[in-house]
């Protein structure tokens, strides 16, 4: 279904609703997980599975919707202002790289996914190299870039299944993918 | 599944990490200092990344040199030693390169500065 996918008020809110959800839990695991590499801000990035299911269900406006809220509720659960301003900026670098990526249409799932992991690290060293002052913090940079690459292709192939699946099993026509 | 754009993406993000690694090293973003020795005894560090001019002074406050770091670099300016070896010794910026006043027994070294072609040297 191209086109118009603003769907009525109710369904939008259940939506973000679902997708908020989700995406908070991701976040959860994540924080769970051990962290294999120790450099700061090497990260798997699992919310941004169910951020990209959103814009590519039903496009940026809902999923810069999903994205904002579970920011904040999860900042506020788990990390702290502190939390939540780095995570805004990343999260913000992220959405923006993905919207544009998607819009313009050269780029796979993955390709996108990949834009949204690799902006996300910068997003966060450059506000961090802001706040401390410092600028050896950019020397981590080109590591951010490899693992941002590594895990963005990761989560991108996790969202492209997830997605095909979501498609095959719901024939309806409001869950047919936008292209 | 995958795009050229997508190969086209991860390879030029790859490239620009390499590029970011080249740049840093080369350009002392790094930081490094120098160190000064005075007839064998600590003077005093100093950063490279401040422009700063250093008067060496012996211990009895007689003037002796002036160590100059600018654009993070550093050269003797000044010497009161009759040669002035050390101001023709020119500009130093790379690990282990020294400044060497035998006359006034100062020596001055880069610590942790950018790489240095060699890096160590057997003796």
């Amino acid at each position: 279904m191209k086109g118009n996918i603003l769907m009525s008020k109710s369904h939008n809110i259940a939506f973000i609703g679902i997708f908020t959800a989700l995406a908070i839990v991701a976040g959860y695991i994540e924080r769970i997980l051990p962290s294999l590499v120790p450099v700061p801000g090497v990260k798997l990035g699992i919310a941004n599975i169910i951020i990209i299911l959103c814009l590519y269900l039903r496009g940026g406006r809902m999923a810069l919707a999903v994205n904002f809220t579970r920011i904040i509720v999860s900042g506020l659960l788990f990390s702290g202002l502190s939390g939540i301003i780095y995570a805004l900026a990343g999260g913000a670098l992220s959405f923006i790289s993905m919207y544009i990526g998607k819009r313009i249409k050269i780029f796979s799932l993955i390709g996108v996914s990949v834009l949204g992991g690799v902006s996300h690290n910068m997003g966060q060293i450059f506000l961090a190299a802001i706040v401390v002052w410092n600028i050896k913090l950019l020397y981590y940079i080109p590591v951010l870039i490899i693992s941002g690459i590594i895990t963005g292709a990761f989560i991108g192939l996790i969202a492209w299944y997830t997605l095909g699946r979501l498609c095959q099993y719901y024939h309806l026509p409001d869950t047919k993918p936008m292209n | 599944m995958l795009k050229k754009a997508d190969i086209a993406l991860f390879i030029s993000l790859l490239l620009f990490a390499v590029l970011f690694i080249f740049i840093f090293d080369f350009t002392n973003i790094n930081g490094g200092s120098v160190a000064v020795s005075l007839e064998g005894m600590r003077y005093g560090s100093y950063p490279l990344d401040k422009d700063t001019i250093i008067d060496i002074k012996s211990k009895e406050g007689i003037y002796l040199n002036s160590l100059e770091i600018k654009n993070s670099k550093a050269r003797m300016i000044h010497a009161s030693c009759p040669d002035g070896y050390c101001i023709k010794q020119g500009e130093i910026s790379h690990s282990h390169d020294t400044i060497v006043c035998l006359p006034n027994k100062i020596i001055v070294e880069v610590i942790n500065g950018s790489k240095n072609k060699v890096d160590a040297v057997s003796q």
